[in-house]
């Protein structure tokens, strides 16, 4: 049984289960920020995490959980609100938030801060640990729960500010959870996907299944699909050829978008 | 008693700083009314309308809803807004019709049967699982309006609701207008250069351009110089009593 048999091997045990997380999660909180036209917060927070890294690594903090979950989450509700209240879009003031972290990042570097550049930038299934995976489930039930349970609230928070607003509810509210959410699943990402390709796992399975679905709740469901076929490819593909996962699943993706682009253009919707 | 559904005293409304789009606007829309917001584009409706319901903030003045100054009014469930060329920058995404008129429903005691015989009644229960992004702009105007009037708001704002919408169809919408005012007692609000429109359904006219000056009644309007005033050069309204 070839397919079974890295699964003996604890390594992959652990990438197998981080990655059936995280094509739950990354799915439905990327439904949330494509809506909310923030595709490149993905790639912002990212960024933020790469900083994070190699402040610890330039701090000589080996244990930097804190801080690559802390510095992120906070930059990312700072984000949120400064998209709200500046004169720029959102698109444009991520832009100018990813540079400043690329630029911390380099800083750091040059001050003698030493990261594993291949893995932090695409990806590994070596180096993710038991606490690891622990902090992913956590964050994928409590995340989905709380999506799930008020989807209609949030929905109309990113599709429709003003009709959301006459509910009464507190976007603020709404905004805090929805920029919470989006770091802590970028950050459990990172590992596996790395940060160059990690907000591909957050939108290209969404802009894939809006190809063909007539549906939010089934572009939800065929995004979630779409994302475990490539990640459960793409961590055995790594296992047996020794590639970077974050490449092979974003490569995966692309395909399934392609495929599904090519059949939305017949007119076909499920 | 005060039975002032919305009062507007001394209102500035400004997007830059020192620039004013609206100066000095006062009026009153009392319960029951159908009131017309009109004037030339540029005028200020769109800006009044949003102010009413908080999504401006005034530089200046005071806007009361529902006696209550709107810093400390809460009851936004009473209200229902059909924004100006319905928002088409999010249509793209896969929503389905059904969906878009759930997304509100959680907040009122609407039954999904109610949500099937509003579609039926605009025309778009045998498309209620197409995607928002197949409807054309005039459906999803309707769609729009459906949304809003489903839980029988106690205030209505209309921003040109009309605007795509086809003459047939139109008169129904009116209609319906006119029968949640009068049967239900939904105070509306609705700007509009529908001016046949207003001399048949509307109640209550306030002309807008950057200053709020004719507020009277409707045969005054139609009948007096305020709109050759309102636009500049000479319009007429036709007024409909049969």
């Amino acid at each position: 049984m070839p397919m079974i048999e890295p699964l003996f091997q604890s390594f992959m045990q652990k990438a197998v289960i981080a990655g059936i997380l995280i094509a739950i999660i990354c799915p439905i909180i990327g439904a949330f920020i494509i809506i909310k036209r923030l595709t490149m917060i993905g790639d912002t927070v990212a960024h933020i995490v790469l900083a994070a890294f190699a402040l610890s690594s330039l701090l000589k903090i080996i244990n930097n959980i804190y801080l690559t979950y802390i510095i992120p989450l906070l930059a990312t509700i700072i984000i949120f609100k400064l998209t709200k209240e500046s004169r720029f879009s959102g698109e444009q003031a991520l832009v100018i938030v990813l540079s400043f972290f690329a630029a911390l990042t380099s800083i750091f570097i040059s001050l003698g801060g030493r990261l594993n550049f291949e893995a932090v930038l695409f990806g590994s299934i070596l180096f993710l640990s038991w606490r690891d995976i622990y902090l992913i489930f956590t964050i994928t039930i409590c995340i989905t729960f709380m999506l799930l349970l008020r989807l209609r609230s949030f929905l109309l928070y990113v599709f429709d500010e003003d009709a959301f607003y006459l509910t009464g509810k507190k976007g603020e509210l709404y905004e805090l959870l929805l920029g919470i959410s989006v770091s802590l699943v970028v950050v459990a990402s990172v590992s596996l996907m790395g940060v160059l390709l990690v907000s591909a796992i957050l939108t290209i399975p969404v802009l894939s299944s809006m190809q063909i679905a007539r549906s939010f709740g089934k572009t939800l469901a065929i995004s979630i699909v779409i994302a475990e076929l490539a990640v459960v490819v793409g961590i055995f593909g790594s296992y047996y050829s020794g590639l970077a996962p974050g490449g092979l699943i974003v490569i995966i993706l692309l395909i399934i978008f392609s495929s599904l682009m090519i059949i939305g253009k017949t007119g076909l919707r499920i | 008693m005060n039975n002032n559904i919305v009062e507007l005293v001394r209102v500035w409304i400004s997007y830059e700083p020192n620039v004013y789009v609206v100066e000095d606007a006062s009026f009153n829309v009392t319960e029951g009314d159908f009131m017309a917001l009109i004037g030339p584009n540029g005028g200020g409706k769109t800006t009044i309308l949003r102010t009413i319901i908080g999504l401006i903030k005034p530089a200046k003045g005071t806007v009361r809803l529902f006696g209550k100054d709107i810093k400390s009014f809460n009851e936004w469930s009473w209200i229902g807004y059909v924004p100006q060329s319905i928002e088409r920058r999010y249509a793209w995404f896969p929503l389905s019709v059904e969906e878009f008129m759930k997304l509100k429903s959680h907040s009122m005691s609407v039954s999904i049967d109610e949500l099937y015989r509003m579609l039926e009644f605009v025309g778009l229960w045998n498309i209620k699982n197409k995607r928002i992004s197949e409807l054309s702009v005039g459906q999803f105007q309707r769609l729009y309006i459906a949304r809003e009037i489903i839980s029988f708001p106690k205030l209505l704002l209309l921003d040109e609701p009309m605007s795509s919408i086809d003459i047939s169809f139109k008169k129904n919408l009116y209609d319906v207008l006119k029968d949640i005012n009068e049967n239900f007692g939904t105070t509306i609000i609705m700007s509009t250069h529908d001016v046949t429109a207003i001399s048949t359904y509307v109640k209550k006219v306030v002309c807008v351009n950057k200053k709020v000056f004719h507020a009277d009644n409707i045969e005054e309007l139609l009948y007096g110089k305020a709109l050759c005033k309102l636009y500049g050069y000479h319009v007429y309204g036709l007024n409909h009593n049969h």
